[in-house]
């Protein structure tokens, strides 16, 4: 303990005798630990324990898959559900549930909440019962008894103030009076997002349909059953339930993710490939820190000898150095903490994608005691890492010869090792680098990418209409007409749509349908079609070119001909040599449900997701087929966003318990969509910058210190007849050489690595040729540049002041 | 072949100077064996410098072969010096990490010779000086006479009219320093001029003239 304190206290003294480099060493450090700590507060939050659950290992989410179509996650239809439920004996419990928004009316503005609907045992699935009153009982699926409600913390406080009396109140949701049975812990908002819960009340219609897939399965593990048992039981149930009921379940089958995996898996990949680029950070980081200390142990060769001289082991030696170079690390770490505290600010402040409301965990990120653990770790892992190649130089130093030679001569091997660390510096940054450009393109490619519509001067907004209230079709109807009608005639707006499914909002819905004339497709191949409902107007309102054919007008109501717009994409494949106006198509089923639909109009196909490519599409007009829940679109002829309050304003004059919720210009659409990919080039350019600087700084930090050592010796050469190019082009190839090792190792590592990244890439391959070239022939020059300035710095010794140890 | 009229070096210090050579004068023809003289600290190795092209800056008249060097920019001068110059060191200055034949290549490969013909020079050398034998040797495989053999050899290897010797034997032993002045005779002899710089009187008999300086001054010829 006594020789440690002295370690320390010789560690402290020897640190702050060279302030320079100290400071250099604690800021590289800083900097890559900073960066690790900020994506580890992400990855803690997000992707390690974001759920709120008791025991999150048995927790499992359950999905319908159709294999056949590439469906691997598919939303449950209720029937299968109670089978499922009936015959599995590998979990002790297993629930649906279901987005539910809903319309909060009372003594406030109506507000439009994000809810779920939940089948009863779902809080004992997650293992979290309420702060305030009591979850749902079995019995509250049974309709007419489900008129119950469970408040998140959040909305308890922000809506109610925290009102201690809250339960056995009422409030109204979508027009439907509830008691308000419990609040939520402070922690608990699964699935993100959530701040209401109702029991999902399964009506009889309800639990027979094995057609409607619109809910999401949740399950717990009985103890000691394992994932792939449990996912072989219900293999054999969804085999059993196809040969039941082969009309609606041929090809289908049953998937089951643990609930972590299958709730970040949107973000995950990016988060790890995030938090892999701040470590190659960091590691390059320590490779110049390491070299730094190799230079500097060049110079302490002899206070080295001494020690040994006078009776130092060579572990002693080894404690000695580790001590200075952990304390150094515990500094970089400490100023790390600053730096993370600061970018998870920007992160946060940035929410990329709207984390905050969808990403599970995201309320929990900050320097926490999880991240500054990991900090603390790392600071002292750093420490040793980087202090290991100069204390393991050092203590294997010759003593004869150190004591006689002093601090003059650096060894040879201490130079194959700065080498090597300036090799691992270059690869690393190049995989980093490859990696960030590969995003970076990626990204613009999706930004080139033309969505089919026009982004300019659109604001949209939601809105849903409660069923309580408006029952039926012709009312729903009747109130998006004239809501529309009222927004047009607002001085500003150019004019204004209502569609179901804005392209790029993240909603969608698909149907199957028929062609007339073709022959009904066997069960499992049904011809699939993306299914929009919009008003008149909307083509002309998004810019979308109608090719063919005419959009729909006030003349396309109910009871009169029922009429169809697609996209270019479904009448190609559809008609494909002849004209499709006129054709007809309707939807799977009995032909009186689903009469035929005449195609009026062929518009130009438009993105819905930036990233898949363009479907089948199919458009029906609003009076056919009044659906509650529209996006409003309006273009307007000044700033969108200043439209906003205006068109609230006629929403709330036509209802004044009808929210309007999400209001965001097409352009924040587009950007919130693409947010994933922002994010991660952004973040990762950030990343391989600092790694380029770092590496450009290593490679220049070793040929200066080369040039420094070779001083005698470029004298000789130049009193030889070399010249001042001479000169530098031994500098420059003696580094280039190095960074050219690197930029071979970086290569092969880039190519195996960029593999990783084919879930986040969008046009690109990984191995995409321009990026891997360009960010080679970028990283050389960067390499020239860093070692030229010390080799014109060799150009100007002066052979006699070279010579003068003569 | 070397003529030095009123040369002059000074170190400023502020307004004092301090001259290291004064009004030197110096006549040197082309065949002479020339042994520049002097306590330490006298301008022996200083002189030799300026007269290697090595040092630029002095005042004074500076012709090599009717060439006026001190007018000449510094490319010309390197070239003038690359092409008549060679230059033997008291600790040999041999590079650690190039074998001997290397070392003698490195002369020639800063004059541009192919690398053919390099080979062939190098070669022709080392059977010169009967190091033949040596030519895969690193410098720390060699006595200090041998390296400095081989600091001889690299001098001469570019072909030379003038060799310019700071202390050659100052680092080895007597018998060793025989057999380099013996090497330097013989050269001057085969039609090289020699310049040493040397404490020895020995060694200076092996010339046929002595330069004596004292303070920067020629005291003496």
């Amino acid at each position: 303990m006594d020789s440690l304190l002295r370690d320390l206290r010789f560690s402290i003294r020897s640190i702050l005798k060279r302030p320079a480099l100290t400071i250099i060493a604690i800021v590289t450090l800083a900097i890559g630990i900073g960066a690790n700590s900020a994506i580890f507060s992400l990855v803690n939050a997000l992707l390690l324990k974001p759920l709120p659950f008791a025991d999150p290992d048995r927790i499992v989410a359950l999905w319908d898959k159709v294999p056949s179509r590439g469906v691997e996650r598919n939303e449950v239809a209720v029937a299968n559900y109670l089978d499922w439920r009936a015959q599995n004996k590998t979990l002790e419990q297993l629930g649906i549930y279901r987005w539910w928004s809903t319309n909060l009316t009372g003594a406030d503005s109506p507000e439009r909440v994000q809810g779920f609907q939940v089948t009863p045992n779902f809080l004992d699935i997650v293992g979290v019962q309420p702060l305030l009153g009591r979850g749902f009982s079995p019995e509250e699926d049974q309709p007419g008894k489900d008129a119950v409600a469970l408040l998140t913390y959040s909305l308890w406080q922000r809506r109610f103030g925290a009102d201690q009396n809250i339960v056995n109140k009422t409030i109204s949701t979508n027009g439907v009076t509830r008691t308000v049975i419990g609040v939520m812990p402070p922690d608990f908002n699964y699935p993100k997002g959530a701040e209401i819960y109702a029991p999902l009340a399964i009506m009889p219609e309800l639990a027979r349909s094995r057609g409607s897939h619109a809910y999401l399965g949740i399950g717990r593990l009985k103890s000691g059953v394992s994932l792939q048992g449990a996912q072989a039981e219900f293999d054999t149930i969804a085999r059993q339930l196809e040969k039941q009921y082969p009309e609606t379940n041929t090809g289908r089958g049953v998937v089951i993710y643990p609930i972590l995996e299958d709730t970040v898996r949107m973000y995950s990949t990016a988060l790890w490939v995030m938090m892999g680029a701040v470590g190659f950070v960091l590691l390059i980081g320590c490779a110049n820190v390491a070299n730094l200390m190799l230079a500097r142990a060049s110079g302490r060769q002899r206070e080295i000898a001494l020690r040994t001289a006078l009776g130092a082991s060579r572990w002693r030696i080894v404690r000695q150095l580790l001590t200075e170079s952990v304390l150094l690390g515990l500094a970089g770490g400490a100023l790390g903490v600053l730096i993370a505290y600061w970018s998870v600010d920007l992160i946060r402040s940035a929410n990329p994608g709207e984390a905050a409301r969808f990403a599970a965990g995201w309320s929990h990120l900050g320097i926490n005691l999880p991240v500054l653990t990991f900090t603390l770790l790392l600071s002292v892992l750093s420490g040793v890492l980087f202090g290991l190649a100069p204390a393991w130089q050092l203590s294997r130093s010759d003593l004869n010869s150190a004591l006689k030679e002093g601090a003059r001569q650096a060894t040879s091997s201490s130079h194959r090792l700065r080498g090597l660390l300036v090799v691992s510096e270059v690869a690393l940054s190049l995989m980093l680098l490859v990696s960030a450009g590969l995003l970076i393109r990626s990204f613009l490619q999706l930004v080139k990418t033309n969505p089919g519509f026009n982004s300019d001067n659109l604001l949209t907004m939601n809105l849903v209409l409660p069923a309580a209230k408006y029952k039926d079709e012709p009312q729903r109807a009747v109130f998006y007409s004239e809501l529309l009608r009222r927004v047009t005639e607002l001085p500003g707006i150019a004019s204004a749509a209502a569609i179901n499914h804005l392209p790029l909002g993240g909603s969608n819905s698909s149907t199957s349908f028929l062609v007339e004339g073709l022959a009904e497709p066997p069960r499992g191949q049904e011809f699939l079609g993306r299914y929009r409902v919009c008003t008149p107007n909307y083509f002309e309102t998004m810019g979308i070119a109608v090719l063919k054919g005419r959009g729909f007008t006030e003349q396309d109501k109910a009871g009169s001909q029922a009429v169809v717009v697609v996209n270019e994409t479904l009448a190609r494949k559809y008609w494909p040599n002849t004209d499709p106006i006129g054709k007809r198509m309707r939807y799977t089923g009995p032909l009186q449900e689903n009469p035929w639909m005449q195609v009026v109009g062929v518009v130009q196909d438009v993105k819905h997701e930036m990233t898949l490519p363009i479907t089948e599409d199919f458009y029906v007009p609003h009076a056919q087929d009044a659906w509650s829940s529209m996006v409003l679109v309006a273009k307007t002829k000044v700033e969108p966003a200043a439209m906003a309050a205006p068109i609230r304003q006629q929403v709330l004059a036509l209802d004044k318990d009808q929210p309007v919720f999400d209001v965001h210009t097409m352009r924040e659409v587009r950007a919130i969509s693409l947010a994933l990919y922002s994010f991660s080039s952004v973040m990762l350019s950030i990343f391989a910058g600092v790694a380029l600087l770092l590496a450009a700084i290593g490679i220049y930090g070793v040929m200066f210190y080369a040039v420094m050592q070779r001083t005698q010796e470029i004298g000789i050469r130049m009193a030889l007849g070399a010249r001042a190019l001479d000169v530098l082009k031994l500098v420059v190839k003696n580094g280039m050489s190095l960074a050219l090792i690197g930029v071979v190792a970086g290569l092969a590592g880039a190519y195996a690595l960029t593999r990783l990244l084919a879930s986040l890439l969008f046009g690109v391959t990984p191995t995409d040729i321009v990026t891997f070239s360009t960010v080679t022939l970028g990283l050389l020059l960067v390499a020239l540049l860093a070692c030229y300035i010390p080799a014109r710095r060799a150009t100007k010794v002066d052979p006699l002041v070279a010579l003068r140890y003569e | 072949m070397i003529t030095l009229r009123n040369v002059e070096k000074a170190f400023s210090h502020g307004p004092a100077k301090t001259y290291v050579l004064r009004r030197v004068e110096l006549d040197i023809q082309a065949g002479e064996f020339v042994s520049i003289m002097g306590p330490s600290g006298a301008g022996k190795s200083t002189l030799l410098h300026i007269l290697g092209m090595h040092d630029p800056s002095w005042t004074g008249e500076y012709y090599f072969d009717d060439l006026a060097v001190h007018s000449l920019d510094h490319k010309r001068r390197a070239a003038l010096r690359n092409s008549n110059i060679g230059f033997v060191f008291q600790s040999y200055h041999l590079l650690d990490d190039q074998t001997v034949f290397e070392n003698l290549e490195l002369p020639l490969s800063y004059r541009d010779v192919a690398k053919k013909a390099r080979q062939s020079i190098v070669c022709d050398t080392l059977d010169r000086f009967q190091i033949v034998g040596k030519k895969d040797l690193f410098p720390s495989q060699l006595s200090g006479g041998q390296q400095q053999l081989v600091g001889i050899a690299r001098a001469v290897v570019a072909n030379p009219r003038i060799i310019l010797a700071d202390e050659p034997t100052g680092n080895l032993h007597s018998s060793q320093g025989k057999e380099i002045m013996d090497m330097f005779k013989k050269l001057n002899e085969e039609g090289t001029t020699i310049v040493q710089v040397t404490h020895s009187e020995v060694n200076a008999a092996y010339g046929n003239r002595i330069v004596r300086l004292e303070d920067g001054w020629v005291v003496k010829e």
